[in-house]
């Protein structure tokens, strides 16, 4: 059995030592057409009659076998070519061009069939219907090669071409209709002759004559004719109001014989049906219909598009209302035919909304997977916005690590920390020259808090590729978390080394530079200090930050006029804080004259706001302290008077504080509380006074007492707090004022109070709002 | 404010629609909004409405809670249009309907009645000799 098959598959090679004539004539034998015309090619076809004959004969049969138009065409020109004469050539070479629709081709070709005296009782019929197809006016009556039962047969569908069905109606005696009917069948139910009949009717508005002529014949019409009785009867249906009816026929048709046109006009009754229902909002039912439709015409880009409309519709309802079940469903579907077929839409929202919706049913496994999905067909290079196709705050790289952080969330969720890692290891595994697919396995590994084999992994990344920016950006952040800030500047300097302009390494070596800057201020080394922060400035020139404490190294260096046009750059780059962060260096080194300008610079560059004048008192307080400033740099010389707490005092007053101002006497309470209690008591009973029942508000309060000694009026007023935190239903509070009443209780507190400590969580002015 | 009743899990907070801003909202203008509603619905005459608004601030207010909003809000696929499809499917409903006559149609079913519409030919073929 498997010797025979081998036989038909794969043809013998011919015989060289038999003659390509007979080669040819074996390969002919067995239909084996493309061989047998390679065989005769051999041979001089001039010289060889016999073998033109038979290399005409397989051309016209191999094109008679072809599926493809231009092949088709080719081998029958060639038989032609070969044996003009031949009649049936020409035949068939003009039937090709003409259901290639190249009418002129085809008009020639049967000319020519004619003059080889070719005899086919048919050649008149399709010789006329392209004549016709060719120019619907033209006189039938003056084409002699024109049967006269063709000429009949013909003008029905000339008429109907030329846009005059009346014609076709017309009974007088003698007309078409009665001349075939007598001169062809003899019968009045003749298919085509009723075909013909039911559209001129149609065509002029007989609806139910049409509906009758149009009806199912007893004999079957060829499939091109039947399609269109019944794309007309249905036309019909639907003119009488039965849509539904005509909508089965079309649907019928289109499934018994799926041409384009049928198909069109059944998609299209599907649209208007989806189109009432997508108006009146009733996804389910667009979704109903699209989904019969594609059913009988699954090739439909128009019912796919509307299908998935609807399902994105029920999803985002479904959603909404937190029906996660529903809303998977749809979102499902929708990828998988956005994963057939791409030209649909983008997949990556939709994978997104699927990763939360398995997250929200908390089906972590399969949510891990969705955001692993999204990873996949996310850009691995920074690219625009629009290329992801989703709506989140994160460029591509920060959005791919967020997304790796996730599905290592996911997994771990799930009780299945090691998956990810697998999976990323699995994938390193069938790809070791992927050295973006090992970075991610070293990402997983280094966010599951295997941060040795995640360091590893990077340096084997690197041992293939010393030059890999992103490995050694990586394996500085690994050095960072572990404090090794030496080895982690020696990596960034190394990505920098090949890439000069790689924006998070000059982020992260301009850190490093600007902590052991810090490091070197407060040990004193200012020299030190500024070429640290010289050279980190160096990799981010607009950071008025940098800016600021390279002035106030210089203030240190007694440098005023340096330190001054230090301060001047700051301020363009800056903002509110930037001044804010000017006057603290000024203050911190006692000069009023020049704070003062800062301020007055700042309210003529429109920047002081009431929060600002806060920030600016609390400047002012901070410089009476004996602590650090707020720079974390040593104090300077005081004034030994009180100048500063008056000018704070100033500032609070052009804050504007009035009664109503909640937002600003939060923010004052969070600014003082740790270095002037008392001062920020005042505000908080100002504050409370706008808002009595606030556990918030009466929070401050009590703490601010506490502070001060004030412990009996403190604990009263945080167990009121805690009473309408409690009543609130806020825990989270309940368990800040619990803690803030133990606090109160501690009689270290006035230590405490001098440290700041108890303010620390209230640093944060919008902690409990 | 917020969505109706869950079904099989909790519904996602919008806390941008709960505010009344937009996800482009600066801190400050979600701050400012939040204050407004806040001094609206103050927590002791309307407890409930106050814990959504607090709520929804809550996830806005700080920068890492936001990022996470964000990023876990439901992404808006870019549906083709409707109408488009719909109107294409309507550019000439008579024709679509075929209460006028298409000529494709008329010389399709012409094709039909000759030898257009045969796919069998070996009574064409002939014998060949060599």
């Amino acid at each position: 059995v498997s010797k025979r098959k081998h036989k038909h598959r794969f043809s013998p090679p011919p015989n060289p030592a038999v003659t390509p004539k007979q080669n040819g004539l074996k390969a002919f034998s067995r239909n084996d057409f493309s061989t047998a015309i390679e065989q005769w090619s051999r041979l001089d076809l001039e010289t060889e009659p016999a073998v033109r004959s038979a290399m005409a004969e397989a051309h016209f049969r191999r094109a008679l076998a072809a599926r493809d138009v231009e092949q088709c065409l080719a081998d029958l020109t060639r038989s032609t070519e070969l044996i003009p004469g031949e009649g049936r050539f020409w035949y068939h070479l003009g039937l090709a061009h003409h259901r290639a629709d190249q009418i002129d081709e085809a008009l020639a070709a049967y000319a020519r069939a004619s003059e080889a005296g070719f005899s086919r009782k048919g050649l008149s019929l399709v010789r006329g219907l392209a004549a016709i197809e060719h120019a619907p006016d033209v006189d039938m009556e003056t084409q002699d090669w024109l049967s006269p039962t063709d000429r009949l047969a013909l003008f029905p569908v000339a008429a109907l071409l030329r846009g005059k069905p009346q014609d076709v109606l017309d009974s007088k005696p003698g007309n078409w209709f009665d001349r075939l009917k007598a001169q062809v069948t003899g019968n009045a139910a003749d298919p085509f002759s009723l075909l013909w009949r039911g559209l001129a009717l149609s065509a002029t508005g007989q609806v139910a004559e049409a509906l009758t002529a149009l009806a199912p014949p007893g004999q079957p019409l060829k499939a091109g004719a039947e399609s269109t009785r019944a794309l007309y009867h249905a036309a019909a249906l639907a003119a009488t109001g039965d849509q539904a009816a005509a909508l089965a026929e079309w649907t019928s048709a289109a499934t018994r014989m799926p041409t384009p046109r049928i198909q069109a006009v059944a998609a299209n009754a599907y649209l208007r049906l989806a189109r009432s229902a997508a108006e009146a909002g009733q996804w389910q039912a667009v979704l109903a219909s699209t989904q019969t439709a594609l059913k009988a015409l699954p090739g439909q880009p128009a019912l796919r598009a509307v299908e998935l409309v609807a399902h994105n519709r029920l999803a985002g309802e479904s959603a909404e209302r937190g029906d996660w079940k529903t809303a998977i469903l749809h979102w499902q579907h929708m990828c998988t035919a956005l994963d057939e077929d791409p030209q649909l839409g983008p997949i990556t929202p939709i994978l997104h909304n699927l990763a939360i919706a398995h997250e929200r049913s908390e089906q972590w496994e399969v949510a891990a997977e969705d955001w692993s999905a999204l990873l996949s067909r996310l850009p691995k290079r920074p690219t625009k916005k629009s290329q992801t196709n989703l709506h989140l705050p994160l460029p591509v790289p920060e959005l791919r690590a967020w997304v790796r952080r996730r599905v290592l969330d996911c997994y771990k969720r799930a009780g299945r920390p090691d998956q990810a890692i697998t999976h990323y290891r699995n994938a390193a595994k069938a790809n070791p020259d992927d050295l973006d697919l090992r970075l991610e396995l070293a990402d997983a590994l280094v966010a599951n808090d295997q941060i040795v084999a995640g360091r590893n992994e990077l340096q084997r990344i690197l041992q293939k590729d010393p030059r890999h920016v992103d490995a050694h950006v990586r394996l500085a952040e690994v050095h960072l978390e572990r404090s090794e800030l030496y080895a982690a500047e020696q990596e960034l300097r190394a990505a920098l080394e090949t890439d000069p302009k790689h924006a998070p390494a000059q982020r992260g070596l301009a850190e490093i530079l600007s902590e052991r800057g810090h490091d070197q201020f407060n040990a004193g080394f200012y020299s030190q200090a500024k070429k640290s922060y010289q050279e980190a400035l160096q990799l981010t020139p607009d950071d008025a930050q940098l800016l600021v404490w390279l002035g106030n190294t210089e203030l240190a260096m007694t440098k005023v006029a340096a330190a001054r046009e230090r301060f001047d750059t700051a301020m363009t780059k800056g903002d509110l804080h930037t001044y804010v962060a000017v006057f603290g260096c000024w203050a911190q080194h006692g000069n009023l004259t020049e704070a003062r300008q800062i301020l007055d610079r700042a309210e003529a560059a429109g920047v002081a706001s009431p929060h600002f004048y806060v920030d600016v008192a609390g400047e002012c307080f901070q410089s009476t302290q004996r602590s650090m400033s707020p720079l974390g740099f040593p104090g300077a010389k005081r004034t030994g008077d009180d100048t500063w707490e008056r000018l704070g005092r100033e500032m609070l007053q052009k804050a504007d504080v009035g009664d109503d101002n909640v937002d600003t006497l939060r923010h004052i309470i969070s600014i003082l509380g740790p270095l002037q209690p008392d001062i920020a008591l005042e505000y908080a009973q100002k504050l409370i006074r706008r808002t009595p029942n606030d556990p918030v508000a009466l929070m401050y309060l009590g703490v601010l007492q506490g502070m001060i000694g004030q412990r009996r009026t403190a604990k009263d007023n945080l167990r009121k707090a805690a009473s309408l935190a409690r009543k609130q239903g806020n825990h989270e509070l309940l368990e800040e004022i619990e803690q803030a009443r133990e606090v109160i209780d501690n009689p270290l507190l006035g230590m405490m109070s001098q440290m700041g400590i108890p303010f620390d969580e209230l640093d944060d002015e919008e902690l409990y709002w | 404010l917020v969505t109706t009743p869950t079904v099989s899990g909790p519904p996602l907070l919008n806390p941008y629609a709960v505010l009344g801003v937009d996800p482009a909202a600066t801190p400050d203008e979600v701050k400012t909004a939040y204050f407004a509603l806040v001094r609206a619905h103050p927590p002791e005459r309307d407890p409930e409405a106050f814990k959504r608004i607090r709520a929804a601030y809550e996830q806005l207010r700080d920068p890492e809670k936001r990022l996470e909003t964000d990023m876990l809000r439901v992404q808006v696929w870019p549906e083709p249009s409707l109408k488009e499809i719909f109107d294409s499917a309507e550019i000439d409903p008579s024709r679509a309907q075929g209460a006028s006559i298409d000529p494709a149609d008329v010389i399709r079913a012409a094709r039909a009645m000759s030898d257009l519409g045969r796919h069998d030919f070996r009574e064409d073929y002939r014998e060949v000799n060599v």
